[in-house]
């Protein structure tokens, strides 16, 4: 049976009934209404699954809790945490492998919060009675933080907008703290039987160790606006904006009002039981709860709830739903402490909130506080975590940690650390924690009545629990630092950022120690957790005025640092740190730290750009701004729609907008070395470049975006800087004169007409008439054969020669010879003439043998010799001459003219020298040729030459004749070469000159004999007659055509 | 005649025959039987001048061998330019028969030159110019016709040379053409020329007019030994 939380009142009522007893509204719709229309897709699936199970089967092992009502138990969950309370119990072994590592290199609780005395957590009585000695029996934190409220900053409440949900947190400690009805007996230590064991650890430590000091209430002086729900929590919930709940705040409306239906439900069924619902709940949540409790009594533990809230947590509202309850107790002015925190948070947060008593026990009384939750009944490792011994074990970072938590507290640095602003709890607000911590200012309104009028939130929506318990314990030691009654608005910007669970870590994990003296910039982009401990430390200062609406500027981070450095973090801690510092050193320089910081809100306003993509939807939900920009809460919560905190939460650090660094931020110590690529290394210029071109009037544009990021006028500003010149005019004539364009026109025709193929003149055709060459042919030939075939002398021999004439001399000169004289006969003619040579000079050699003369026979020709002997053989029958005998062949005589010329010289030593007769100048014929051993030719008696080349018959002349002397030298040539040689016998050179068929014919006739030449007479005389006929014949037939062509010509011109 | 006509007369005469007529079908153009014909003429030919030629020069050097020691030594000369002259036939020692050619050339020239103003030149001019020597003829009408003759060679001559003048001088340049006075004497020449011409023609003629008779002679001579051979 679980009881149902009225909306509108947020009491809790029988399930039974419909509607609510207190104000009558209608139970049904706000049960509907908190169904799983909103919820996220995981909660729905872990209600689906717990709904398969009896959600509502009472642990039996968990004691039931004394401020919870008796019917808390049986009060059902709400309806996504209902699920998430079942599966705590059933799936604690299913934590994430993160949570789990987690938990072993969480911090020792004790070493942040207990002395050295501390006893074992798994040993809860003793360890919750024991108080450390060096933590003085003071009140508790809270109790003096709510002490303090009202004069610590009265006047910052209205401008400091506060998370309702996170002032749902403190005030039930600073309840605790101040005078808390709730006896510490009434702690259940049973609820620490369910809770994990290292954060039962937490829980049990953190009120052992963690001292009772006076904490500013931040939730007190500020308004504790519950108007930055987180995302998804906001859309469950509509459109909740930052300056809805900032105006509901302002209103004092019931927070319970602006809470999701269901939120509100829960919270009143809550509060309206009384009674801390024993419903199965993580073991972990009971000893967060407890945790958190007890932590609320130590000096840290408001500083740890702080700085909880300054990431923006969500995930702890079972811590929170522990703190009213502690708030409650502390408070004691609450009039309606059933009401007050525990009608609006869960069941299982209820129980939680019943162990915060137990924890607070100790704190509030300086003592050990009996109800710490059995440790005997936590894991191992939460055993570990409480059992001081087991801190041998942790790490050196957690134990750097742990150790530097005490000093924070401690040292004189604490009062800066305190300084730390709570204010950021608003941003991450979800509605429903916020109805918590409505919830928690409804029962803290007797209180401070400020504060319940401000109807804030807590904000401590976005962070997990357990991280929030974390939180909570570290909120303890910073519970001592009496300066944080800072406004919480300076540090809203950058909490929104951090993830919970890492603002959680870095909560307890950063020292306050390591926060310098002035805060310094750090970029809004930096990761949540890193972000986290970077708390400005003017910020942690207190009574120092600040402006509400002043944003979160990144200076205030600097300074912050994990104590131990990356190198006692985790590998995957150490790695995300790393990362993320390379992420936010440039984004440290962005910053200029001369110029006021902007918020990212701001800069996206001025840029106009959307705060989608930069993952800081959360800041917009920042109360000072709210009033601001009011449209831009409205943004948010669209973007916020159906995100889960876990998400929302990682996307400032996903996309963080980069902006150029400052060349003031960007020293190297601050900066590591830029891992650009080496190219883009490469390309950037030198400084004394950059020093150079930075001195140029020009204007230098520094890139912001890119691997060009910082470099200076990379790019041209405007397309068109470079001075554009018009171009020079040349002229496009050239300046000659005429002359020269004469010339280059003569020569530009030149090359054309090189380029135009000259068409040559038609060669004539010269028609071939072979008809009329035939005819002649036939004509000649027939002529011939008809005379030479006949041997007829029609043709009359021609008349004796005179004595004058060329025959008749050379027949006087052969006639003159004396008999067997020796006479040089050269055969210097072709076989072709030999037929008309032969008939010239057959009746020469025939008239030579007569007279017996020796004939030697030289020729110039190869045929020379060959001709000789045919001719003989012409006349061997009439004759008997032999070879050596009464001739000889004195061979070729090659050289032309020179040998003509050396052997009209040196007849014997040119020729006559045969290998196989011997020298024929030796032989009878030529005996009386050498004369006195000189042989010469002119010891010829004649000389005749017989060739019918006249250039022959010229040479012989020419170098023989000369030689001859008186002796005559005839020739006997061919009817062609009669003309060339004529001239010589004119001249006298020549003795004689028989010449062709006539002259052979001639010279026969002389000799009264017929010869070859009177055989071819007829023939020759025939074939010349129509030879000389055709010639005249074919002149007449040309001239006839010549003259038609012509008259042909003149009809076409005169046409 | 014809009973001593033996086989090998025959047979040449047949060969005769035969490639005479293969020479002759020229008249009804190029035919390959005027071309193998012209080509076994030109190879017997060339066979026969080499063995002629080379027996020449051989037989040019025997008195090396049967000659006196004068002869041989002479004959040292001539034979060891004449080994020279077979570097012409190498590239690569083609300079060791220059100086042999460049001898031989001069040695023609010289002779050439020598010859024709020895042989041709003066005589030439001798005879022309005995042609007004009115001394030397014998009665007036040989006078006449002596110093006619001289006349008309001599203005030959005179004109066929101012033929051959293609220089223009004065305005002649301009135009390109002779003058009046040069154009006719040029014609003179011309006509001397073409009578030189025609009676070098002429006498080509007669030639081969005289080599058609010889070959249809031959012919004819070979059907008659062939007719009383076969008869």
């Amino acid at each position: 049976m679980s009881d149902l939380v009225c909306p509108v009142c947020g009491k809790s009522n029988p399930n039974t009934v419909e509607v609510c007893q207190y104000c009558g509204a209608s139970l049904k719709r706000s049960s509907a209404a908190s169904g799983t229309s909103d919820l996220p897709g995981w909660l729905k699936d872990i209600r689906k699954s717990t709904n398969a199970e009896p959600a509502a089967t009472p642990d039996t092992t968990r004691p039931a809790q004394p401020i919870e009502p008796a019917g808390a138990k049986d009060v059902p969950f709400p309806d996504f945490l209902a699920g998430l309370s079942n599966l705590s119990d059933e799936e604690d072994d299913e934590s994430p492998d993160w949570l789990n590592n987690l938990r072993g290199v969480l911090p020792d609780p004790p070493l942040i919060y207990a002395a050295p005395s501390m006893p074992r957590p798994a040993q809860p009585p003793a360890a919750s009675t024991e108080k450390p000695p060096e933590q003085p029996a003071a009140p508790p934190a809270e109790n003096k933080v709510f002490e303090q409220l009202p004069a610590a900053q009265p006047q910052a409440e209205p401008q400091t907008p506060n998370t309702d949900w996170l002032k749902a947190f403190d005030l039930p400690d600073s309840s605790g703290s101040v005078g808390s009805d709730i006896p510490d007996a009434e702690i259940d230590p049973a609820i620490y039987a369910d809770l994990p064991d290292w954060m039962a650890s937490l829980a049990g430590l953190g009120g052992q160790s963690t001292p009772a000091q006076p904490e500013p209430s931040v939730f007190e002086q500020s308004p504790a606006p519950a108007n930055e729900p987180v995302d998804w929590l906001s859309s469950l919930g509509g459109d909740f904006t930052a300056e809805d709940n900032f105006a509901t705040s302002e209103s004092s409306a019931p927070v319970a009002g602006e809470t999701p239906d269901w939120m509100a439900r829960m919270s009143s069924s809550q509060a309206e039981s009384g009674t801390v619902q024993n419903q199965p709940e993580p073991d972990w949540l009971a000893s967060l709860s407890s945790s958190a409790v007890e932590s609320g009594g130590m000096p840290g533990a408001k500083e740890d709830l702080q700085s909880s809230a300054l990431l923006g947590s969500d995930d702890w509202s079972g811590l929170r739903g522990s703190t009213p309850g502690v708030f409650d107790a502390s408070e004691g002015n609450n009039p309606n402490p059933g009401v007050s925190a525990l009608d609006e948070t869960p069941d299982w947060i209820t129980n939680l909130q019943g162990s915060d008593p137990v924890s607070y026990e100790p704190d509030t009384k300086g003592g050990s506080s009996p109800a710490v939750s059995p440790f005997g009944e936590l894991p191992d490792w939460m055993t570990n975590l409480r059992d001081p011994a087991a801190t041998l074990e942790k790490p050196d970072w957690l134990a750097n940690l742990n150790s530097s938590t005490p000093d924070q507290t401690s040292s004189a640095n604490i009062p800066q650390a305190a300084e730390t602003p709570v204010t950021p709890l608003e941003n991450d607000n979800s509605a429903w924690l916020a109805n918590l911590g409505g919830s928690a200012l409804d029962y803290k309104a007797p209180v401070s009545g400020q504060t319940l009028e401000s109807g804030q939130p807590a904000p401590f929506a976005d962070q997990p629990d357990w991280l929030s318990s974390l939180q909570n314990s570290q909120d303890a030691s910073f519970g001592d630092n009496p300066k944080q009654n800072q406004p919480e608005s300076h540090e809203t910007s950058f909490r929104d950022e951090v993830p919970d669970w890492l603002t959680s870590l870095q909560g307890i994990s950063t020292p306050v120690d390591s926060v310098p003296a002035q805060a310094q910039p750090e970029p809004q982009s930096i990761s949540d957790w890193k972000s986290a401990p970077s708390v400005p430390d003017e910020a942690l200062k207190p009574n120092e005025p600040q402006t509400q609406n002043q944003p979160f500027e990144p200076e205030d981070l600097e300074g912050f640092s994990i104590p131990g450095g990356t190198g006692e973090l985790p590998d995957w801690l150490a790695r995300v740190s790393q990362a993320t510092a390379v992420e936010n050193k440039p984004v440290q320089g962005q910053v200029p730290a001369a110029t006021a910081p902007k918020t990212p809100r701001q800069q996206a306003n001025e840029s106009g750009q959307s705060m989608i993509g930069t993952g800081q939807p959360v800041r917009s939900e920042v109360p000072g701004l709210a009033s601001e920009s009011g449209n831009d809460q409205n943004i948010d919560s669209i973007f916020s729609m159906e995100t889960p905190d876990w998400l929302s939460n990682f996307l400032p650090a996903a996309s963080q907008p980069v902006s150029a660094p400052s060349e003031k931020d960007s020293t190297p110590n601050d900066l590591p070395a830029a891992e650009l690529p080496s190219w883009v290394q490469a390309l950037r210029p030198m400084e004394s470049v950059v020093e150079e071109t930075s001195d140029n009037d020009e204007p230098q544009n520094v890139e912001n975006e890119g691997p060009l990021a910082g470099l200076r006028s990379v790019l041209p500003t405007q397309p068109g800087l470079t001075v554009a010149k018009a171009p020079r005019a040349y002229a496009n004539e050239l300046l000659i004169n005429e002359t020269q364009h004469a010339q280059s026109a003569l020569l530009e025709n030149l090359i054309n007409s090189e380029k135009n193929p000259q068409l040559l003149p038609k060669r004539p055709k010269v028609s071939r008439i072979q008809p009329v060459r035939w005819t002649i042919a036939a004509v000649l030939l027939l002529v011939v054969f008809i005379f030479a075939g006949l041997g007829s002398n029609v043709f009359p021999s021609p008349a004796t020669p005179g004595e004058t004439s060329a025959v008749g001399m050379f027949l006087n000169t052969v006639g003159n010879l004396p008999d067997n004289a020796p006479v040089l006969v050269i055969m210097d003619y072709q076989p072709g003439f030999a037929g008309e040579m032969e008939s010239a000079l057959g009746p020469v050699l025939e008239n030579l043998m007569n007279k017996k003369a020796r004939l030697a026979f030289v020729s110039t020709s190869p045929v020379g010799g060959l001709m000789a002997d045919r001719l003989l053989s012409k006349f061997s029958t009439s004759y008997s001459y032999q070879i050596g005998q009464q001739y000889v062949k004195l061979g070729y005589l090659p050289g032309g003219a020179g040998g003509i010329k050396v052997f009209a010289d040196q007849p014997a030593t040119t020729l006559g020298q045969d290998t196989r007769s011997g020298n024929l100048w030796d032989t009878p014929v030529l005996k009386d040729v050498t004369i006195n051993s000189v042989t010469s030719l002119a010891n010829f008696a004649a000389v005749i030459v017989a060739t019918d080349n006249p250039d022959i018959g010229r040479l012989w002349i020419e170098q023989a004749q000369p030689v001859l002397g008186a002796k005559p030298m005839l020739m006997v040539v061919s009817a062609q070469a009669e003309p060339m040689i004529q001239p010589y016998f004119q001249s006298g050179q020549i003795s004689g000159l028989v010449t062709g068929m006539e002259g052979g014919l001639l010279y026969e006739s002389a000799l009264g004999k017929s010869g070859q030449a009177r055989t071819y007479w007829d023939a020759y005389s025939a074939a010349l007659l129509v030879a000389e006929l055709i010639i005249i014949i074919g002149g007449f037939w040309s001239l006839r055509a010549g003259l038609r062509a012509r008259r042909a010509g003149q009809e076409q011109d005169e046409v | 005649m014809l009973s001593t006509i033996s086989q090998t007369d025959l047979i040449t005469g047949f060969l005769s025959f035969l490639f005479t007529l293969l020479i002759l079908s020229y008249m009804v153009g190029d035919n390959p039987a005027f071309r193998m014909a012209v080509h076994i003429f030109t190879g017997v030919s060339a066979g026969y001048i080499v063995l002629v030629a080379f027996q020449a020069v051989v037989n040019m050097f025997a008195p090396l061998i049967n000659g006196s020691s004068p002869d041989r030594f002479l004959l040292i000369f001539p034979l060891i330019l004449s080994l020279l002259l077979f570097g012409k036939t190498s590239s690569r020692f083609e300079w060791m028969g220059r100086p042999v050619v460049a001898f031989m050339v001069g040695v023609g020239t010289a002779a050439v030159i020598g010859g024709a103003v020895l042989g041709t030149l003066f005589p030439q001019i001798m005879a022309a110019s005995s042609m007004f020597d009115l001394h030397k003829t014998t009665g007036p009408v040989n006078a006449a016709g002596s110093l006619t003759a001289g006349v008309l060679v001599l203005i030959g001559t005179i004109v066929t040379l101012i033929y051959f003048q293609f220089t223009l001088f004065g305005k002649n340049k301009v135009t390109g053409k002779r003058g009046k006075l040069i154009g006719f004497i040029s014609l003179i020449g011309q006509i001397f020329i073409v009578i030189t011409l025609g009676v070098i023609f002429s006498g080509v003629l007669s030639a081969a007019l005289a080599a058609l008779v010889d070959r249809i002679n031959s012919l004819i001579l070979f059907i008659d030994h062939l007719l009383a051979f076969i008869a």
